[in-house]
């Protein structure tokens, strides 16, 4: 089957629109695949992703979303600006590397949790774990594409052996 | 942030109580003066036990886990804190049910990890007896899964 496009929005950079946009994407994927699962793992990899887009990111810029599925995968992106020379940029793909060493998810977690034990404590800055987050709860591998200048996407993609029926099912 | 209720009847198991969602830029600013005032006043009666009811949370954000790991290193560091955590937990929130299991590593023997579903509590992560169990919130002869 070819790409479809199940859910694309242009969101205002605003902390309180975060919830939103987890619930919409949370009936967006219940009305197209019925799978409970999915129905929770995704709402959290889009409001865990929209969280750094929103810190990281320049803040008068809008911030878009895209949920797409083919027979393979469905795939959530996130797309930001960021100033150029950013040195969030550096941290995050340093941060994706790391996290792709580690073959199973649940080590990867709770190496990243170790990290937050062993850190200065709850405030410490980008710790990283959001995206360690959805690579182990949200069972999704993660891609970042900085092709575009200024701008950064984070595509989590999950395969469809467990996203249930849908198009294309 | 959710609706917060702390327990305050001395003497008695100390239950933190959350409803609604975490989802805050840094909810360690709400969530940390918790932890300390319920650890301090753990560490002063001498608890044995302390529960952190999470059960009508419907989602908490990254930087709510790492409040929890705080907590959990809190209890540990201090010498004096003999308390264990029960974490009461609803089997259908899946960040729940498929997240708390791996702060068993940083809460060793100390932490107990309680499921319920329709209210009843269907299995317990941990050591020793939950919570429930030990304060008799669960009804004579109520069988108890196991993990």
């Amino acid at each position: 089957m070819s790409r479809q496009i199940l859910l694309e929005l242009v969101i205002r950079t605003d902390w309180n629109r975060i919830d939103s946009v987890r619930q919409a994407v949370s009936h967006c994927v219940a009305a197209v695949f019925g799978d409970v699962e999915l129905k929770d793992s995704l709402p959290m990899v889009s409001a865990e992703l929209l969280e750094n887009a929103f810190k990281y990111g320049l803040p008068d810029e809008d911030v878009t979303l895209s949920l797409v599925s083919d027979a393979n995968e469905v795939v959530l992106t996130i797309t930001n600006a960021v100033a150029a020379g950013s040195r969030h940029l550096p941290v995050l793909k340093a941060r994706l590397s790391w996290l792709m060493q580690f073959g199973d998810p649940f080590v990867a977690y709770t190496a990243a949790l170790q990290q937050v034990y062993d850190g200065s404590g709850p405030d410490a800055p980008e710790s990283g774990l959001g995206l360690v987050r959805i690579y182990y709860e949200g069972r999704c591998r993660l891609v970042c594409d900085t092709s575009h200048a200024g701008r950064v996407s984070i595509s989590a993609k999950r395969s469809r052996d467990a996203a249930g029926s849908g198009p294309g099912s | 942030m959710p609706s917060v209720h702390v327990s305050d009847e001395a003497g008695q198991l100390i239950v933190v109580t959350f409803d609604g969602i975490m989802r805050e830029a840094n909810p360690s600013e709400w969530f940390v003066p918790i932890i300390r005032s319920v650890h301090s006043r753990a560490v002063a009666q001498g608890s044995s036990d302390v529960a952190l009811d999470i059960r009508r949370v419907t989602y908490a954000n990254a930087a709510a886990w790492k409040c929890f790991v705080f907590w959990l290193k809190t209890m540990r560091e201090d010498a004096r804190a003999r308390y264990c955590l029960c974490i009461r937990c609803e089997e259908a929130h899946q960040w729940q049910e498929i997240g708390m299991p791996a702060l068993r590593a940083f809460g060793g023997h100390r932490l107990v990890i309680e499921f319920y579903r329709d209210g009843q509590l269907v299995r317990t992560s941990g050591t020793g007896l939950g919570v429930a169990e030990k304060s008799g919130e669960l009804r004579k002869g109520e069988r108890r899964g196991k993990s």
